[in-house]
């Protein structure tokens, strides 16, 4: 008899594990709402509905990229050298200090939208703008700068309220930055090719981000071309091979923010009526590797690239160095050329891709 | 004796005078002093030197605080022999300008007198040296004033930026289009230290073309930033293609004096322009006579509906038969009506006709597209509208609540561990209710035996 009570001892334990075990197992039932009927798990499901809301995902509300005219400009061209502005809109809805950091990645896609890059260091198409958040003090800057082609100019914080704030951006593309013609298409996300792709994401304290707010830009044209000493000189009827170099050699100075092509192009030289031919004129230098004549009448020639054909070294450029070639020129004046002064205008032509 | 002393006096006395006495109005002084191209800002360096260039014409703006019926402005480089690398005069006379050296460095026409205020319309030679120079202004023989400036070669310098130019207008509509409206232009940056005229050439279209607040000189330092208006007529569905040459030279330039050949620089650079007869955010196919503008690539929510509105004109009949690839056709309408497939129809180069294709994106997450097979004249056809179709409802939930469900993991195991020692506990205080019960029975057992012993 004694027995039977330790026996029904037991069985109540056993009872009372198994309601343990019971509750515990209705506890870890992860399905929101399903233990709505039982009051005392309640509890815990409210618990547990915590922890995941302060496990949540950073939410980007919306993205704005902004002239200074406060006119988006996603979806078109933009200039170098003038000032553009991402508004950003974002939420942790635990507290705004639960977000880790918030990055905006542009980069150049080459044609290739789904090729998102890694590293923002190699050249003139690719950089990073970062709202830092993750030491507590908040800090907003270009993280990596492609080459120097972009400048940072500031970065500021509006908070909405606790959990929501505006970040804003700003930022210089400068001459070399990649030019990109395609934008298109309207609409969010990627839909153009040879376009500036920009993905802003958040990422909070515990390492979850964001979705990604994709879209993307075109960047004009940007090139230089500038030239020094005019070819210049003196000589006779009959004398050939005239150095035109009287002020030194011609320095051509240029840049692009694209592959380029590089001409020079003269027509006849005339005095009044008279006329020493364009054939008589010889030019070197770049890509031409010896003095070649244009075709009288006039012609162009290509310093750098040729008529189908570009000169892809852009991409190492940055806007602290010039990028230079000498021109060299020579002339013959033929017999029975009346004296006098004859010019022509030396076209130096830079044309991008 | 007495006379010839007196003579003597007479002629020293007349010898100071002459030095003493300026000539004419001498007593003039220098107000203020500035060299400047014509019509813009004098280039001032940190020394506070003027600056100018070789080979362009500069006006020499001298300021005196009187009238003099003679002024004289002398440059000197150096001091070797003399000539127009080195050396040059400029002078006002009676109202005459002239460059008594050389007649050639001056413009007298564009000199003046304003007031007290002396306009020099001249240059130095393409060939001069350049560096800083003397400048000697005088007046009756006597020296006013001295500046040095700085003469430099002339560089001629642009920096152009450009938009890659598309503009749109519906087909059959005539308008001007403005690429202001696009917020599309170019602009040329003087980069140089000369000013510079310039001009803008298009390989066609020239006639329909307006290029926007030209200006006739741009100095250095200055930018002019432009758009481009185009005409269009009512056309039919075209793209239209051409160029434009921005070209820059150097304003100003002074004619070569002496008998050489010379090649005078110009720099330029290029920018593309389309205008598209078409409607924006349409793809425009061509192939003949015969044009197809479509979407070419649009994004689907799942299980939606979408109406694709394809637009063709040509010259004759056409059958066109319409396919899909993981979506659903609901319906084709043409002329307003549900019509069947192929469909036969009659196309007009000046109307377009236009298609409508209803689309049910009923594949989740994929790549689904429509595609067009028009039969033309002898020719098949075929263009295609991508449909990127988003995930279903429940793909996105459980996309959404990926990183959740790694939390409940978490919580999973919290809250296992919390089982666990609940479970412990009660184990624990169960077999100590145990143990207690079988104590006492024991106690109470060694109690009776006792009283029986």
């Amino acid at each position: 008899m004694k027995k039977k009570d330790m026996k029904k001892k037991g069985m109540k334990g056993i009872t009372g594990i198994a309601v343990g075990v019971l509750i515990a197992l209705l506890l870890i039932v992860p399905a929101g709402g399903v233990m709505a009927a039982d009051q005392s798990s309640d509890t815990d499901m409210n618990t547990t509905i915590r922890c995941n809301v302060e496990q949540g995902l950073p939410v980007i509300n919306y993205v704005k990229f902004m002239d200074d005219s406060w006119t988006l400009r996603n979806n078109t061209q933009i200039d170098v050298l003038d000032t553009y502005y991402f508004e950003i809109e974002a939420t942790q809805d635990t507290e705004w200090s639960d977000i880790d950091h918030l990055d905006v990645l542009l980069w150049f896609d080459f044609g290739d939208d789904s090729a998102v890059p890694t590293s923002t260091t190699t050249n003139n198409t690719q950089f990073l703008l970062r709202y830092d958040n993750s030491s507590g003090t908040e800090s907003f800057g270009l993280v990596d700068n492609g080459n120097g082609e972009v400048t940072f100019d500031a970065g500021s914080i509006t908070y909405v309220n606790s959990t929501t704030s505006i970040l804003n951006f700003s930022f210089t593309p400068q001459n070399e930055i990649r030019h990109a013609t395609g934008a298109a298409n309207g609409g969010p996300g990627f839909n153009d090719l040879n376009s500036w792709n920009y993905r802003v994401n958040a990422t909070n304290t515990a390492g979850y981000t964001s979705a990604n707010w994709d879209d993307e830009f075109g960047v004009y044209r940007y090139t230089t071309v500038s030239a020094v000493n005019d070819p210049e000189g003196t000589g006779t009827p009959g004398q050939n091979n005239i150095a035109l170099d009287d002020n030194g050699n011609t320095v051509v100075t240029y840049s692009a923010n694209e592959k380029f092509k590089l001409s020079v192009g003269i027509n006849d030289l005339t005095d009044g009526s008279n006329t020493i031919t364009a054939d008589n004129v010889r030019v070197m230098g770049g890509d031409i590797g010896s003095y070649t004549a244009f075709a009288s009448g006039g012609s162009t020639q290509w310093i750098y690239g040729g008529s189908a054909s570009y000169h892809s070294a852009y991409d190492t450029y940055n806007p602290s160095s010039d990028h230079t070639v000498t021109t060299s020129w020579v002339m013959d004046i033929p017999f029975g050329t009346p004296s006098g002064t004859y010019t022509s205008t030396v076209t130096y032509t830079i044309t991008v891709a | 004796m007495k006379n010839s002393y007196m003579s003597v006096l007479t002629a020293i006395f007349l010898m100071v005078g002459v030095f003493l006495v300026p000539a004419g109005s001498s007593a003039a002084s220098l107000v203020s002093f500035s060299v400047h191209t014509p019509g813009f800002a004098p280039i001032i360096d940190e020394n506070g030197l003027y600056h100018m260039n070789k080979g362009i014409w500069n006006i020499i703006e001298v300021t005196l605080d009187s009238s003099v019926s003679e002024l004289t402005v002398e440059m000197q480089y150096g001091t070797g022999d003399q000539n127009w690398t080195n050396h040059y005069i400029w002078r006002y006379s009676g109202g005459v300008w002239e460059d008594p050296l050389y007649q050639h460095y001056i413009v007298p026409e564009n000199c003046s007198v304003e007031g007290n205020t002396y306009l020099i319309y001249a240059g130095v030679d393409y060939d001069a040296y350049a560096g800083t120079w003397n400048l000697t202004i005088s007046s009756g023989g006597n020296e006013i004033a001295h500046q040095s400036v700085v003469v430099e070669e002339p560089r001629v310098a642009a920096s152009f930026r450009s938009a890659d130019f598309n503009l749109w207008v519906d087909p059959f509509v005539e308008t001007t289009l403005d690429s202001k409206d696009y917020m599309q232009y170019f602009s040329l940056v003087n980069e140089g230290n000369v000013p510079l005229t310039y001009t803008v050439n298009y390989s066609a279209y020239e006639d329909r073309i307006n290029t926007t607040g030209k200006a006739e000189i741009i100095g250095p330092g200055e930018d002019s930033r432009h758009y481009i208006t185009f005409r269009t007529d009512a056309w039919s569905p075209r793209v239209l293609n051409f160029t434009g040459v921005i070209t820059a030279v150097a304003a100003y330039r002074i004619p070569q004096r002496e008998n050489a050949a010379h090649l005078i620089p110009s720099v330029a650079s290029t920018f593309t322009a389309k205008i598209h007869i078409g409607y924006a955010n349409y793809e425009l196919y061509t192939s003949g006579d015969l044009t197809f503008q479509a979407k070419k690539k649009i994004s689907m929510d799942y299980n939606s509906v979408s109406n694709l509105t394809v637009f063709l004109t040509g010259n004759g009949p056409a059958v066109v038969g319409i396919n899909s690839s993981n979506c659903t056709i609901l319906a084709v309408r043409y002329n307003g009506k549900n019509v069947s497939l192929p469909l036969q129809i009659e196309l007009r180069p000046d109307v377009e006709k236009n298609i409508s294709v209803t689309v049910l994106a009923d594949v989740p997450n994929t790549t689904a597209d429509i595609s067009y097979d028009i039969n033309y004249k002898g020719h098949s056809n075929k263009y295609r509208t991508e449909i990127s179709v988003g995930p279903s409802s429940e793909e996105t939930t459980n996309a959404d609540v990926g990183q959740t469900n790694d939390t409940h993991i978490t919580v999973i195991v919290f809250l296992a561990l919390v089982v666990g020692v609940v479970v412990v506990y009660m184990l624990f205080t169960q077999k100590r209710m145990a143990d207690k019960g079988r104590s006492r029975d024991e106690k109470a057992n060694e109690r009776r035996n006792r009283r029986k012993k």
